[in-house]
């Protein structure tokens, strides 16, 4: 059996979005070596506060952004691209030779154990 | 005693999948126990952000970290997954949104099954970490999944590969 999630795309686009933003903020702070309270002292607010974007837990707005990463010393890279029409597959137009591993044998996943040892499980073997 | 892939065609457990994007693919496996799979189902769906000024409804940002899961994005600096501390330590994950924590364990590298779903601030006003634990090792024991039912390691790369 399988369940696949069903919110409607416009909120799945929202959550993914605001999710990949708040984990950006979080790799950016990790990479930067800094502490909490010294980017709070640099933006001259509260700890809790500085703390609460990093977490998520407040809402962000893009000056809020641009401010962490102005107190982090990192650089914003931001693009809208068109989507790709089917997900979960490799593109090579056009001659679309490529196949992903899941449409040959959907339940398969390979694992790699260590150095050496690779396994595969198969729902239909 | 059964594999994952043997308990899921039991219906003992049900794999959790998310809608690909364009360049996705699946990378890591999620699964559910069955009364996991009907909170996120009929109870996570009517639940609404506590967030001041929060965007996104606690079933999208499930969504959100499943996907990030299962595509398999780095999440070593990730706090929204995390292992739980406890003595002795038992080896219970959880991921977390702004919103919702869900429990579950490791069973094996890139595989993760969930067991229990709640409210942060209701976990958290009731302290209700340990009992989440505890009932999360009690339904792996309970389990007829082959031995080594989890992974006894908090080390990143025991317990998940990047895509």
């Amino acid at each position: 059996m399988s369940y696949q999630m069903r919110n409607d795309p416009r909120a799945r686009k929202a959550g993914r979005f605001i999710h990949r933003v708040q984990k950006e903020l979080q790799n950016a702070f990790v990479a930067s070596g800094m502490k909490q309270q010294e980017i709070a002292e640099k933006l001259g607010v509260n700890r809790s506060v500085v703390n609460k974007r990093l977490l998520g837990e407040a809402n962000l707005t893009l000056r809020t952004i641009a401010d962490l990463a102005w107190a982090m010393n990192a650089n914003i890279v931001f693009a809208l691209k068109p989507e790709l029409p089917v997900a979960g597959r490799n593109h090579l137009e056009p001659s679309g030779a490529v196949r992903t591993l899941a449409e040959f044998a959907p339940e398969t996943t390979l694992h790699q154990n260590g150095p050496s040892q690779v396994r595969y499980e198969t729902e239909d073997a | 005693m059964a594999t994952l892939l043997e308990l899921k065609r039991s219906g003992t457990l049900t794999s959790i999948e998310v809608p690909l994007d364009g360049d996705d693919q699946k990378w890591r496996r999620l699964y559910g126990t069955n009364d996991f799979v009907r909170w996120l189902d009929e109870k996570l769906p009517l639940l609404e952000t506590t967030v001041v000024g929060g965007e996104t409804e606690p079933y999208d940002q499930v969504d959100a970290v499943f996907h990030e899961y299962i595509v398999g994005e780095p999440m070593q600096f990730d706090r929204r997954f995390k292992k739980l501390s406890r003595t002795p330590d038992e080896y219970v994950w959880q991921f977390k949104t702004p919103d919702i924590r869900i429990f579950g364990w490791i069973p094996m590298r890139d595989a993760f099954v969930c067991t229990f779903g709640d409210m942060k601030d209701r976990i958290e006003t009731l302290n209700l970490y340990g009992r989440y634990i505890a009932q999360t090792v009690y339904v792996r024991n309970g389990l007829d999944l082959d031995e080594p039912r989890y992974v006894a390691s908090a080390e990143y790369d025991d317990v998940l590969s990047d895509a």
